[in-house]
């Protein structure tokens, strides 16, 4: 029940619900799928609105639930704005590099590396200003979130820490995950209550390392299965370079190994992927309070073999039940210790971005 | 009791982010909300009325347009029925029917927009091909050449390079009348299909079974004339202005990655720039016969062309007078199988009656017998495909 006033201070800990069912998510999917045949997808801001409010109102603090206050036109809106004035010059920019100047020429690759670290830019930057839109249109007893902060220097550290990343094989990746979503996070505010983030990348080292160990024993397994399947007269024999021939009969069992490995690495990212999640989860403060996810490997794998099956076996159409699936599983494993003092929290001041999204939805990353 | 009735509720007021307990009066048009102590806090008129979605604690969440996010919780059984009877819409389910409607706006809307895609892109592309630099439209081509370079045969022997010049002098007569924005050259291939285009930049391609296949000079520059008629227009740079427009217009509807709609508007693009290159094979056609009669060389050549197009088309029911070849035939089933809003050339029957229908004056023979000699052994050198050659026949026409 909720308290008022002068209880607040001896009031029990806030418990974190999710009352979703999977029954409206489905019957919600069908209905999008069916607007978005009729319209050419035109339809698809309007349902990925309800998609939200349905997920957002299916989350509850002490039975109350959070509400998302955006609009599907507020999405369009957003949308054809970073389709015109944005992906259209950056498209007549690549048109105009590809055949406007010699091929391989200093001054093509030089535009072409612009364009692509524009391009890249420009994605990171509207994934910000994306969470920027929804959580300004998130609303908890009456008071909504925001996220402060620049999009631009939020683009710049993500190019930069891929940048890093690649220079050292990959190992900064636990680094660079930390450093990217502390940005995002320490900026969220709930009211004029600034969020902390508290998660060190040492947290997550132990998993990562682990993840790259067994995703190397389980590809240099299948590298050895498929070798040992060649046929004797493919194996070399010192000499004579291969004809043409022989490469191509190499090519089924090349690609057997790429695509065996590329499965076992995924699956050996999901330890790391795991512990991520349950630090990330765990990290967040309001105050003093603090919130901590329940997560575990086994129901963690289940969530995310469950989804790439419903995902692959629907072609798409089952996203929101997808969707609904990843917040039931955070938001009944999400837990508060301590108090969130509600009545110390005044109204937001930040940022609250009339039209939304536009960029991630042109790019593709509308969907969530 | 009717009017007067007070109920409680909790009323969160956007200002902070405690539960206030109030006082709810149903107001003849509006809802009044007051503290414990009397002084209103809000006051919202019914029509502004928001019902969102209840949480677990039961209670019946209202939000107002204007009123920003503050939210009132009504848990008072009689108040919601009170409600009820005033704001009726707040209860209303959203039926069947309004989906339809909704559903309905949103299809006509598309067809609109799809509609606009279709007659608009075009015409930009017309418009567009103006601002395309000529030193572009040279680079564009010669990128496109130096990519079929290798998998297209070009015939560059000296046979051809010496049928390439006797055509080069064709052209210039055929050019005389006009301003051709880009410089010409002619240049013969065996690909195996009986065709010719014009590449952006200028650069005409004749395959050589086309020339096998012709039977007199007047229907090289007929040929020639077409597409000489496309150059001058820039009709492949316009071509791929709109290509480019339709599918940045499919990007700018579709946005990144919705897979049901994407056949769709591809199949719409198609439709449209098929129908657009009809037009431009029209225009084509028209600058063609202008060349030609400047020049005084007759358009019965070109007729003769298309009225065999025609024939192998639509071929006559028992016409043993020509030997057919297995090529031929396959071109013609795939011609006629064609029904006109899927081609990208008008009908061959009405090129042809258009071009009889030409008024014409003759001057001196599109080329000489040697000439024509010369020009009919292009490609020689080159591996025959299948196709076999016709018989040639001087066109008494000249």
């Amino acid at each position: 029940m909720v308290e008022t006033g002068e209880r607040a201070a001896a009031a029990p800990p806030l418990t974190v619900d999710y009352t979703g069912r999977t029954g409206p998510f489905i019957r919600l999917s069908l209905k999008i799928f069916l607007l978005n045949v009729v319209t050419l997808t035109l339809y698809r801001f309007w349902g990925r609105t309800e998609v939200r409010r349905l997920l957002w109102s299916s989350i509850t603090f002490n039975g109350e639930p959070l509400e998302y206050t955006g609009t599907g036109f507020q999405l369009f809106v957003g949308f054809l704005g970073a389709s015109v004035f944005i992906l259209l010059p950056l498209g007549v920019g690549f048109f105009a590099a590809q055949y406007g100047l010699d091929p391989e020429s200093p001054e093509q690759i030089a535009l072409f590396l612009l364009l692509e670290f524009f391009f890249f830019l420009l994605l990171f930057m509207g994934i910000y200003q994306a969470w920027r839109y929804r959580l300004s249109r998130t609303v908890f007893r009456s008071l909504r979130c925001a996220v402060t902060g620049s999009s631009l220097s939020y683009g710049l550290l993500c190019i930069g820490w891929i940048v890093a990343n690649a220079f050292t094989f990959g190992l900064l990746t636990p680094v660079a995950d930390v450093r990217v979503m502390k940005r995002l996070a320490s900026n969220i505010t709930f009211g004029d209550q600034r969020f902390s983030f508290e998660a060190q990348a040492r947290q997550l080292y132990g998993s990562f390392l682990l993840s790259v160990v067994i995703g190397i024993i389980l590809f240099t397994g299948i590298a050895a299965a498929v070798v040992s399947t060649f046929p004797r007269d493919l194996l070399p024999s010192g000499g004579a370079a291969p004809s043409a021939e022989t490469i191509e009969r190499f090519v089924p069992y090349v690609l057997a190994v790429l695509f065996g490995g590329i499965v076992a690495m995924v699956l050996a990212t999901l330890f790391y992927q795991e512990r991520r999640l349950r630090v990330f989860g765990s990290a967040f403060r309001l105050g003093n309070a603090k919130l901590l996810l329940d997560a575990h490997f086994i129901s963690y794998v289940r969530l995310v073999l469950g989804n790439v099956l419903l995902i692959a076996f629907t072609l798409g159409f089952a996203v929101p039940i997808a969707e609904h699936r990843i917040f039931r599983y955070i938001f009944s494993r999400l837990r508060v210790e301590g108090t969130i003092a509600f009545d110390a929290i005044g109204p937001s001041t930040g940022p609250r971005p009339r039209f939304g999204e536009g960029l991630a939805e042109a790019f593709g990353f509308g969907n969530i | 009791m009717g009017e007067g009735m007070v109920y409680s509720g909790l009323f969160f007021d956007g200002r902070s982010a405690t539960p206030h307990e109030v006082r709810v009066l149903f107001c003849p048009a509006s809802l009044s909300i007051s503290g414990a102590d009397g002084t209103e806090l809000a006051n919202w008129r019914y029509g502004s009325l928001i019902r969102l979605q209840s949480g677990k604690d039961g209670g019946l969440r209202l939000g107002a347009h204007g009123a920003g996010d503050a939210r009132l919780v009504l848990a008072d059984k009689a108040a919601i029925k009170e409600l009820r009877t005033r704001v009726p819409h707040l209860f209303a389910r959203r039926g069947a029917t309004t989906v339809l409607r909704r559903a309905a706006i949103f299809a006509i809307a598309s067809v609109i927009i799809i509609g606009a895609l279709y007659v608009g892109v075009p015409r930009f592309a017309e418009r567009a091909v103006a601002f395309v630099p000529i030193s572009f439209e040279k680079r564009v081509g010669e990128q496109i050449f130096r990519s079929v370079e290798s998998s297209w045969n070009f015939c560059t022997d000296e046979t051809d390079t010496a049928a390439a010049t006797i055509v080069g002098g064709l052209v210039q007569r055929l050019l005389a009348g006009t301003k051709s924005p880009l410089p010409v050259s002619v240049h013969f291939t065996n690909l195996g299909i009986e065709n010719a285009f014009a590449l952006p930049g200028g650069a005409i391609v004749v395959t050589r079974q086309l020339v096998a296949s012709m039977e007199g000079p007047d229907e090289l520059a007929g040929v020639l004339a077409h597409e000489l008629g496309h150059v001058v227009e820039r009709h492949a740079m316009i071509g791929m202005i709109q290509s480019v427009g339709l599918s940045v217009a499919a990007g700018v509807f579709l946005g990144g990655g919705s897979g049901s709609g994407e056949w769709m508007v591809s199949a719409g693009s198609t439709l449209a720039t098929l129908s657009y290159s009809r037009r431009l094979e029209e225009r084509a056609d028209t600058q063609a016969f202008v060349m030609l009669r400047t020049a005084g060389i007759t358009p019965l050549g070109m007729a003769a062309l298309f009225d065999r197009l025609e024939a192998k088309a639509h071929p006559p029911a028992k016409d043993k007078s020509q030997k057919e070849s297995p090529t031929a035939d396959k071109n013609a089933r795939r011609e006629s199988s064609i029904p006109l809003i899927l081609s990208s050339h008008p009908l061959s029957a009405d090129r042809a009656n258009l071009a009889r229908h030409q008024k014409w004056k003759l001057g001196a023979p599109s080329l000489t017998a040697k000439q024509w000699a010369t020009v009919k052994g292009v490609c020689a050198s080159e591996k025959t495909k299948p196709t076999q050659d016709k018989k040639t026949k001087t066109n008494g026409k000249g």
